[in-house]
């Protein structure tokens, strides 16, 4: 990046990843029509909710919890090209240290997933919780990484330790997935700043169980691309149904051959580091 | 084909996304009954995540003749009556004719679509409705009757099962008799109602029963008794929003909130009631302009939803698979969109409208062909991969 860049925000006033040519966005200018709610941040409930649906270790102290994450924030809001993040929605999480050597696809299954869909369940008993995959597959063994999301460097930590950070679900709301990830070329290196992926995203809901629950307007697709699927047809997703909250498995084609750009669709991006 | 995720703790409610053993019954049935049917439902559920459709075609015929009057109907303005009490003529456009639905029904085969719903009007009405099912071959479609009940009786189910139709779909506007009659103008209706549905299982079709809703229905204990009557009646309930279009335009305090949609959502998990935007075939709950629902208006015009005035483009002049595809590539049908867009986003609304309006000052027949509506407003197109990032220079990157 030169000085001018360095200088200059790469989000807008609502913390969007501000296009640039070569990306496929719905509207180069967010409509935002698809909202969420910025949620008050109650560090000690969203500590409670992972460590009683997920796993993380209950030694970890609100105040640990809160100040690796202020420090996260304190550091990020001192780079000018990134600051504007935290314009957008922003929401803390907690992840448990993996405690499976298994690939990510049979982790989402068996333990990330069931932790959601207990944390939304303890939090909202009338409504339903659901996962869902179109075509023929699994998760198990078909899912990796995708190339240019930086996503590998958060499975890394989350084999080692226990990791904290923000999310930020709106920063690339209307891009289409390969621009979701293809955008991440050119943000600056930046440590500890991924594209979206499922184990981070599941924490988020685990702590954060109602965030897509909004009365009042349409909650966005939460994408989380920084993981993609051996079918490349599919795209792997949070979103809300009503007030439910579900997990899918989606095509992102919009006919064959063609991939969608939906206005509802959005990648986010995640800011993490190990617990200190 | 499609699963739910294998998950250790998962909600039990999640078991509404597999197949029933019904569902299942279904299938093997039809692939005894209509082999060619069953092909296509297997290729379609093989084929869907790569992009591939097989949306429901909705036949207007007979210039929507109807025998009511009903107090939200969004057809009115397509009825020889409408047309002629405003211009003292019936619709001058060539109709359909059977030669058109054959070759229609032909394209339809082709593109791998599998359901035709025969409605107006009141589809029954039609003395050539016969004719047409045969152009339509119930051995390569399924179809299915819009009725409102008035002359279904026992020998009109027989008729139908016989000719091979496939299901019945009856509009029942309130569970409480008298407001449902008030509402159809047609005291006795809700009588008929009933005579139809006891007809239709007698012969064994498959049934549902369509009910119409405006703002806060859905909390009422009427719509709570009508959901239970279908679960004890074991009839799937289907739910459409009332759209500000036809005799309800300009109703807006009529039309559904979120929060009456999200209600209908939670309802979906204690009865077996559903809106077009419930999960289906595999596939998330969204609106499905183009790839879920097409209506073929009398004069072959497409309209990508039941409820808008809007035309695609003319199956009597251009091939179906082009329309599916050019409509598919609208910023406003094709991608992925949870909220019913003619009934909820109000910028579509307005656009909708206005684009209406502006033709119906021109002219009173609707809908307003492709080029005057969607075309004008899909001028913003969507940005496309004209640069490929990955393509760039490194200097190239740098200016980004």
């Amino acid at each position: 990046m030169d000085s001018v860049s360095n200088s200059q925000s790469i989000f807008d006033e609502n913390g969007r990843r501000i296009p640039f040519p070569g990306m496929r966005v719905f509207n180069e200018v967010s409509s935002q029509y698809y909202k969420i709610k910025q949620p008050s941040i109650d560090f000690s409930k969203i500590l409670l909710n992972s460590q009683m649906f997920s796993g993380v270790d209950p030694d970890i102290s609100v105040n640990i919890f809160q100040s690796s994450c202020i420090k996260l924030k304190r550091e990020m809001m001192e780079n000018d090209v990134l600051k504007n993040l935290f314009k957008g929605i922003h929401v803390p999480f907690i992840c448990p240290k993996s405690s499976s050597e298994e690939d990510i696809g049979k982790e989402l299954e068996d333990i990330s997933l069931p932790a959601v869909a207990a944390s939304f369940g303890a939090s909202y008993p009338s409504l339903h919780f659901k996962s869902a995959l179109q075509g023929e597959g699994t998760l198990a063994n078909k899912v990796n990484t995708r190339p240019g999301a930086r996503y590998e460097d958060f499975i890394k930590l989350h084999k080692d330790r226990t990791i904290v950070g923000w999310y930020f679900p709106q920063a690339l709301q209307e891009y289409d997935i390969n621009s979701q990830s293809a955008q991440m070329e050119t943000i600056p290196w930046y440590r500890g700043l991924v594209l979206s992926g499922g184990f981070d995203t599941a924490a988020v809901f685990v702590g954060s169980p109602g965030l897509l629950i909004n009365k009042d307007d349409y909650p966005p697709v939460l994408c989380i691309s920084g993981l993609m699927h051996n079918d490349s047809n599919l795209m792997l997703c949070f979103k809300a149904y009503g007030h439910h909250l579900e997990f899918w498995g989606m095509s992102q084609m919009l006919t064959p051959g063609l991939t969608q750009v939906s206005e509802q669709w959005s990648g986010g991006l995640t800011l993490f580091g190990a617990i200190d | 084909m499609w699963k739910e995720i294998k998950m250790k703790d998962n909600s039990s409610q999640s078991q509404n996304l597999l197949l029933t053993g019904l569902e299942k019954k279904k299938r093997t049935d039809q692939s005894i009954s209509r082999p060619r049917v069953h092909e296509k439902i297997q290729k379609f559920y093989r084929d869907m995540s790569s992009g591939v459709i097989s949306p429901i075609l909705r036949l207007k015929i007979n210039r929507s003749l109807c025998n009511f009057h009903c107090e939200h109907c969004c057809e009115e303005p397509y009825m020889g009556r409408d047309l002629k009490k405003k211009t003292g003529a019936i619709d001058p456009r060539a109709q359909m004719s059977i030669k058109d639905y054959a070759e229609l029904s032909r394209q339809a085969d082709e593109y791998g679509i599998f359901r035709f719903v025969l409605t107006g009007g009141e589809a029954i009405l039609d003395k050539n409705i016969e004719e047409l099912i045969l152009a339509l071959d119930p051995m390569k479609h399924l179809i299915i009757l819009d009725t409102n009940g008035w002359t279904f009786d026992e020998k009109a189910a027989r008729w139908f099962a016989g000719l091979g139709g496939y299901k019945v779909q009856i509009s029942l506007d309130s569970y409480v008799e008298k407001d449902h009659d008030s509402f159809r103008k047609k005291p006795g209706s809700y009588k008929r109602v009933m005579t139809a549905i006891k007809a239709a299982k007698e012969e064994g079709l498959e049934l549902l029963l369509s009910t119409c809703i405006i703002k806060d229905r859905v909390f009422s204990k009427e719509f709570e008794d009508f959901c239970e009557f279908c679960k004890t009646e074991d009839i799937p309930l289907y739910v459409t929003l009332v759209k500000p279009v036809g005799t309800a335009r300009g109703q807006d305090e009529w039309v559904c909130t979120k929060e009456d949609v999200d209600h209908l959502k939670i309802l979906e998990d204690k009865y077996n009631i559903f809106t077009h935007m419930t999960a289906s075939y595999g596939q998330p709950g969204k609106c499905i302009t183009v790839k879920g629902i097409n209506t073929v208006n009398h004069d072959g015009e497409i309209i990508p939803c039941p409820y808008m005035d809007l035309s695609i483009g003319n199956v009597t002049s251009m091939p179906l698979s082009h329309i599916m595809d050019r409509g598919m590539k609208d910023r406003w049908l094709g991608p992925y969109r949870d909220e019913c867009i003619i009934g909820e986003n109000y910028d579509f609304i307005k656009l909708h409208n206005n684009s209406v309006a502006e033709h119906l000052a021109k002219s009173p027949l609707l809908p307003v062909p492709y080029e005057d509506g969607f075309a004008m407003f899909g001028k913003e197109k969507i940005k496309s991969n004209r640069i490929d990032i990955l393509t760039l220079s490194p200097n190239q990157k740098k200016r980004i």
